[in-house]
């Protein structure tokens, strides 16, 4: 059975990343890691970075571009910005009432 | 795939990462060994490698258990009423096959010639049971064209799934033929007897559940266009009608039975010579289970038939 990519599964994470990296612009794979480690800190390996890749595929919340020699990009789709702007904003509550709750104590 | 003159690129790879890498699946590696490879090297030309290999080995196993295909795609509600409806519909097959065999005593069409409320809730059992192998039927029949528009990866994958159901049914009737074997000269009621019979039953239950689930397997793998997307919302629809309609009518009739026959039920009229009270209350749990799924199922497509029918487009 199909698992939502963003919040079942071990590449829920992954999947947040690669969306927030293509939500400014297309991106091949290597171009996506070296991104993602950037503003993250996160290093993904290639099999956890492809696995992401094709379930978010699959689901078409990204979308393949046309290959260059090797290397495809990915460029995020309507319904991909939707999912990863539902999901940070449920992150966003969560920071806010977490960084509330840990002044308090 | 990747040229020749490429593939020399690909050597500068170590040989456990080009060995992982051939362990893909093969519709993985048509899809994406190109940009893997790319990507591996790219990623060993600016850190040297480093450890790939667990990385590699666990995306491995998750593609060989998680197959994703971008062109074949179906929606988590879709999952549900699809899967609900087919082990809905296993549920309803066990069932009624006990359910057929009880009732072939001729003790129960006496009865049944004697109070025809009997007769019309067999009849209405039966007509049910003949309406969801219609469905099913024609199910199969609008599934086969769109089986064969998969890519070729997924319509071998679909093949060998549905081998599975022959393969199950020759297991079937060889434990069949155990059986007759084991309790050919065996008293009714022996160990022997009871247990060879407790092995046919599990024998079909294992059988029917493998079938289910490689069915399963195919079906939702189907694309979402097409007259599989257009009648599917009809098909589960229909079924958990006469998944219902079947269960009141057993119901109907086992009231009918404890009030017109009550030595029927009391009497040892059940599986192999069993209580038939025992045997008439797992047909009933049966039959309630069946169409508590495919009736949820339906209830489910009518309460929003759009989304029964969008993509996740």
């Amino acid at each position: 059975m199909a698992e939502d990519p963003l919040t079942g599964g071990r590449y829920a994470e992954p999947s947040v990343l690669i969306l927030t990296s293509l939500a400014d612009g297309p991106k091949h794979g290597y171009a996506l890691i070296q991104d993602i480690e950037t503003f993250s800190g996160v290093l993904l390996g290639a099999g956890t970075l492809y696995g992401a890749l094709a379930r978010l595929e699959s689901r078409r919340l990204i979308r393949a571009l046309a290959a260059d020699e090797r290397r495809r990009p990915y460029a995020i789709t309507k319904a991909g910005a939707v999912a990863l702007t539902d999901h940070l904003t449920v992150l966003a509550k969560i920071a806010r009432t977490g960084r509330r709750r840990l002044a308090t104590t | 795939m990747t040229p020749a003159h490429d593939r020399a690129d690909s050597r500068r790879l170590s040989w456990h990462v080009r060995l992982l890498l051939g362990g893909y699946p093969p519709w993985w590696r048509l899809r994406y060994d190109d940009e893997m490879r790319d990507t591996l090297l790219a990623l060993h030309a600016s850190q040297g490698g480093g450890s790939v290999g667990w990385d590699l080995a666990r995306g491995l196993v998750d593609a060989w258990l998680h197959p994703t295909s971008p062109e074949v795609n179906i929606t988590p509600r879709t999952t549900r009423l699809v899967s609900r409806t087919a082990w809905g519909l296993l549920l309803l097959v066990l069932s009624g096959g006990v359910f057929a065999k009880v009732v072939e005593d001729p003790a129960f069409s006496t009865a049944a010639d004697a109070h025809p409320a009997l007769a019309w809730c067999l009849d209405a059992v039966r007509a049910a049971a003949l309406g969801c192998s219609l469905i099913a039927a024609l199910a199969a029949v609008v599934a086969l064209p769109a089986m064969l528009r998969l890519p070729a990866m997924d319509r071998r994958r679909c093949l060998l799934l549905l081998a599975v159901v022959p393969a199950c049914g020759v297991g079937w009737l060889a434990a069949l033929a155990a059986t007759r074997l084991v309790t050919d000269s065996t008293a009714i009621h022996s160990t022997q007897h009871i247990a060879a019979f407790a092995g046919l039953a599990a024998a079909t239950v294992a059988a029917g559940a493998c079938s289910t689930a490689a069915v399963l397997q195919v079906v939702l793998r189907l694309t979402q266009e097409g007259l599989v997307t257009r009648l599917r919302p009809a098909a589960v629809v229909t079924t958990g009608v006469f998944a219902v309609v079947a269960a009141v009518s057993l119901a109907a009739w086992t009231v009918a039975v404890a009030a017109q026959s009550p030595h029927l039920l009391s009497a040892d009229y059940g599986m192999i010579g069993t209580p038939t009270a025992v045997s008439l209350a797992a047909v009933v749990a049966g039959f309630a289970g069946a169409a508590l799924l495919c009736g949820q199922s339906a209830v489910d497509v009518l309460s929003s038939p759009a989304d029964a029918q969008r993509s996740s487009r």
